[in-house]
């Protein structure tokens, strides 16, 4: 069905005035009734969390529509879907980085250990601690490489250094080195820069630093991380590390990962979901349903690459 | 089939016609050089050599060169040498040698041959023929022959004396003369570019690759023109002004040496390259660093056996005094790159000495005890002692004699190959605490005024006697020196930076971080723009009628930074904001999501990431500042010679009283009035007396140092900034 309406959407291209309008109703269906299924699927582990009606704007542009789903704690997540289908969005208002986006305008609740994130008076530097977020693009800061995993924790002060502190006699360059080399073993980067640790991160490759982001991410100790297309910048030996890595995280974290590559996603997810242009979630499951016997002849279509 | 295949890809080069083109590039090059030397008279174009006119070896090298760029292009259009030129030489070449040819004809007519208005025809009839022929012939005739006519027939003029030293031109139409010392190197300066371009152009056989070549060369040629002339007003300066600084200079060698062994371990430092891995810089930065170190030396053997004969060693009315006292000063700044140097090299604490050596432990102590002591001294102005003794003294011998003991039974150990006793620490740490102790004694001195030691020791005073530089002048022809005025001038700059800098970059904080881009963002910037380019007497006046008044009632000193300061605000803001708009958007997100406030973001990493935009902004700023005049006769306006310097220190009051505000600061020095190095040049010039151009002189060199240390001081700590950043 939905097929067919998307060649009637090719065919009469010169109507352009109906067609949207049927196109929409036709894959509100279609997201309804996957929706309800989706629901009825039990995922192992408790949903740490969960989205319910979530939309946003940018200016008039209705970027995600009515997306509810439940994240399970312990596992990876991946987000798909073709270019501008707002995954990418979607990622970012699980911590509410779009918030940092003038234009853009927020409804629906996200619910993170039964307290909705969007409340008034919601505490972002603990949502943020909680909930970590690794970019596209590798972004280090220009400091060396122990000031960048320590970046959070000086700055929430639960460690401090400096001149004051070690007057004081509480200068925690113990706990510090502890914490830098912790995280940087979780990130698989410590072997590679054991001995240059006061090196600028900017010297490091770009899957290195990478790795970096991630521990630096992990040393404010969250409990969910989002990577939005964490990968994407790399080349396939870095990229092949960071996979690793990030099953190695899903022991202990909840991992959501945005991705383009689908054989990434199918190789590292425990469930994967679906966006498709317009901004609409058509179908989340299993990552071996999803790819495997997709319910939504859209999610068919896109994953065998007749569309997207 | 084109004749495309017809050129080789790879040219090993090494034939007849590229060594005669490269070395007219070559010739040009050295011509052009010295046309700038006769330009500032450092050539002497009305001298001889070996009986010969200097001009007349100006015009046999524009004839070679000429000739030689002529010959060519026509080998390459006749001979068969493979060159790929275009079909014609391009606009830009036409138009440029018509344009000079046609001023050649206009001034050939009109002045030589006297034909008035009518040269004017003459001249366009000349340039369109240029224009005709040059853009009609293929480019490798068009691109050297008008060149290199021009350039011949200039050479022939020089060379038969046509245009000689003595010949003037005097325009009728204005009133200026143009006499042959200025007309002979100006033509040669123009000669050897357009030879240089023109053979750089046949070096690479025309066409694209030729033209490139011929830019390359002439951009080569304007950036040497530009240092050139940097150089010339340094040296320009330097040359007047030096002898008058350094009159009466008395030095001690003590002291030379001391400054000299700095130097020494700064060049041993930086010349200590390993050879195996040295580029071809490194190379060339350790063998000069080296070959300075080796002189250093040399000198140091001479002053050192002055210093055992006594003789007192003099010239240029300067004298090094055979004794071994080091200065305060001149010992602390030698100190400060001992220390340095013994940090950036020393190793690090040895293994086996955990708790550390109980020695070392123990010195530590004293002084960090000591140096609490020198700053209290810094307070009071007197020596602390016990009974008489000062403490500073003691712990100097107590330090070196541990030094000694260390050094002699470190290099006995060596010797003999016994076990160094296990109580003797480390060479390199005894060595750093050693020269700590030579830093605070030389602290303790020029805090307290006291000398440490006697005949070998630290003076306080008398070891280096600068007249120029440590006196204040006594009006003209009695005594020179501009001390007040450098101090006031250090005084000035250092208070505008302070007052501006925190402002400007809080403004810039505020535009870049906080405000939305809108009206009133776009409206600050054109504000800012305009207030940076406000004329100086503007400020200088509305500090007059503002601040003044409000502060004191007279020109002061005060007054004189916050005016300075609101020069100084605008041109930092716009560095600073130009450096956070360029701090990528990236960094901001990664902090953000980490949970971090926007205020400690921009605290942490936004300003430090922009930091060296800052100080390029301030390095600018203050260049402009030091200098300036204008505002400085309205709101400083202090006598032309004052006779001592603005004490800002010593004269701060705080009094404490029970009625609010309870404490009261005041600073009558920096309320009074004081000179400036530019304001106190500016009166010696107009003083009108010629005898004092020389005091003018020596002001503006020690006016041009006192910028570059600024300048000097603003690159480093943008250099440890940038490496922060980038390392």
């Amino acid at each position: 069905m939905t097929e067919s309406s998307v060649t009637t959407t090719a065919a009469n291209r010169t109507d352009s005035d109906r067609t949207p309008s049927s196109d929409e109703t036709t894959t509100g269906e279609s997201n309804e009734r996957t929706k309800a299924e989706w629901r009825e699927h039990s995922f192992p582990g408790d949903p740490v969390l969960s989205v319910e009606d979530l939309n946003v704007w940018y200016g008039d542009d209705h970027a995600l529509k009515d997306i509810s789903i439940d994240i399970p704690e312990k596992s990876v997540t991946a987000l798909i879907g073709p270019s501008g289908c707002g995954k990418s969005t979607f990622l970012r208002c699980l911590n509410r980085m779009n918030d940092r986006i003038k234009a853009a305008r927020i409804e629906g609740d996200v619910t993170l250990s039964e307290q909705n994130i969007y409340a008034d008076g919601a505490n972002l530097v603990e949502l943020r601690k909680r909930i970590g977020m690794v970019f596209q693009h590798p972004n280090p800061f220009p400091k060396s490489i122990r000031e960048n995993v320590a970046y959070g924790p000086r700055k929430h002060g639960d460690i401090d250094r400096g001149l004051v502190p070690r007057l004081l006699g509480r200068d925690d360059k113990d706990r510090e080195d502890e914490l830098v080399e912790r995280c940087l073993r979780d990130a698989a980067l410590w072997d590679e820069v054991e001995d240059r640790l006061d090196d600028n991160a900017l010297g490091l490759s770009g899957g290195q630093q990478q790795r970096l982001c991630i521990a630096r991410c992990l040393a404010v100790d969250p409990e969910i991380i989002l990577m939005d297309e964490p990968a994407s910048a790399l080349d396939p030996i870095a990229t092949a590390k960071i996979e690793d890595l990030i099953e190695d995280l899903a022991e202990e974290y909840t991992v959501v990962i945005v991705t383009h590559n689908m054989q990434q996603a199918a190789r590292i997810s425990d469930q994967t979901a679906v966006f498709l242009t317009g901004g609409e979630l058509v179908e989340y499951g299993d990552t071996d349903q999803v790819f495997e016997d997709p319910r939504s002849q859209r999610v068919e279509d896109y994953i065998t690459g007749k569309f997207g | 089939m084109s004749d495309a295949y017809e050129v080789r890809l790879v040219e090993t080069g090494g034939t007849v016609y590229e060594r005669m083109a490269i070395g007219v590039v070559i010739g040009s090059f050295v011509i052009f050089a010295l046309s700038i030397g006769a330009l500032f008279e450092w050539v002497a174009v009305d001298g001889t050599v070996s009986g010969v006119s200097t001009a007349i070896y100006f015009g046999g090298a524009l004839l070679v060169l000429g000739v030689a760029t002529g010959a060519l292009g026509a080998f390459s259009r006749w001979s068969g040498v493979r060159t790929t030129p275009d079909r014609s030489p391009g606009l830009s070449t036409v138009g440029s040698q018509a344009i000079l040819w046609t001023i050649t004809a206009a001034f050939v007519a009109g002045n030589t041959l006297g034909l008035g208005a009518l040269g004017w025809l003459v001249a366009a009839f000349v340039g369109l023929l240029v224009a005709y022929l040059t853009i009609t012939a293929r480019e490798d005739l068009g691109a050297t022959v008008p060149a290199a006519t021009f350039v011949s027939f200039v050479g022939v003029l020089v060379l038969t004396g046509v245009i000689s030293p003595t010949w003037t031109w005097q325009p009728a139409a204005f009133d200026a003369i143009v006499p042959g010392q200025l007309a002979i190197p100006l033509l040669t300066l123009v000669g050897s570019i357009l030879t240089g371009q023109s053979s750089a152009t046949a070096y690479a056989g025309f066409g694209t690759r030729g033209r490139q070549n011929g830019a390359f060369l002439l951009i080569s040629l304007v950036v040497l023109l530009t240092i050139s002339v940097l150089l010339f007003l340094l040296a320009f300066v330097f040359e007047r002004g030096i002898l008058v600084v350094l009159e009466n200079l008395a030095i001690s060698a003590g002291t030379v040496l001391f400054l000299l062994a700095a130097v020494l371990v700064l060049s041993v430092r930086y010349g200590h390259v390993n050879p195996a891995t040295a580029d071809g810089t490194e190379t060339l930065v350790s063998f000069v660093s080296l070959a300075a170190a080796s002189i250093i030396g040399l000198v140091g053997v001479v002053l050192a056996s002055a210093i055992a004969t006594k003789y007192t060693i003099s010239g240029y009315a300067v004298t090094i005094e055979p004794t071994a006292v080091v200065g305060a000063l001149p010992g602390l700044v030698a100190g400060l790159v001992f220390l340095d140097v013994l940090r950036r090299s020393g190793g690090s604490w040895p293994p086996d000495m955990k708790a550390g050596h109980p020695v070392i432990r123990a010195l530590h102590i004293v002084l960090g005890v000591t140096g609490a002591i020198v700053l209290v001294e810094f307070l009071v102005g007197t020596t602390l002692g016990l009974g008489g003794i000062g403490i500073v003294p003691i712990v100097a011998i107590v330090v070196g004699g541990v030094s000694v003991i260390t050094l002699v039974a470190t290099w006995g150990a060596r010797f003999t190959g016994r076990a160094l006793p296990s109580w003797i620490p480390p060479l390199t740490w005894t060595a750093s605490i050693a020269a700590v102790t030579f830093v605070v004694c030389c602290l303790h001195a020029i805090a307290t005024g006291d000398s440490v030691g006697g005949t070998v020791g630290i003076a306080a005073s008398g070891a280096v006697d600068w007249p120029f530089v440590m006196n204040p002048s006594q009006g003209l022809s009695i005594q020179k020196g501009v001390m007040p005025a450098m101090v006031g001038t250090i005084w000035i700059v250092l208070g505008a930076v302070v007052f501006a800098v925190p402002l400007a970059v809080g403004a810039a904080v505020f535009l870049t971080e906080y405000a939305e881009d809108s009206l009133f963002t776009r409206a600050v910037d054109i504000a800012t723009n305009g207030l940076w380019s406000t004329p100086s007497i503007v400020f200088g006046l509305f500090g007059l009628a503002f601040l003044v008044p409000r502060f004191g009632g007279t020109p002061s000193v005060f007054a004189s930074q916050l005016v300075l300061g609101f020069m100084l605000l605008p041109l930092v803001l716009i560095t600073s904001r130009e450096a956070m708009k360029s701090v990528p958007d990236e960094y901001r997100d990664a902090s953000a999501a980490l949970g971090v406030s926007k205020w400690e973001t921009i605290r942490s990493v936004v300003v430090p990431a922009s930091m060296p935009g800052v100080i390029t902004g301030v390095i600018l700023g203050v260049g402009r500042i030091a200098g300036e005049t204008a505002p400085l006769l309205l709101v400083l306006n202090g006598p032309n010679f004052p006779t001592r310097s603005p004490g800002i220190l010593s004269s701060f009051m705080v009094r404490v009283s029970l009625q609010p505000p309870f404490v009261h600061v005041s600073n009558p020095a920096l309320l009074e009035r004081a000179s400036a190095l530019p304001y106190q040049l500016y009166a010696v010039i107009t003083a009108g007396v010629g005898a004092e151009e020389s005091f003018g002189w020596g002001t503006a060199l020690v006016l041009l140092g006192v910028v570059l240390a600024f300048f000097a001081m603003g690159i480093a700590s943008r250099r440890y900034f940038r490496r922060k950043l980038h390392q």
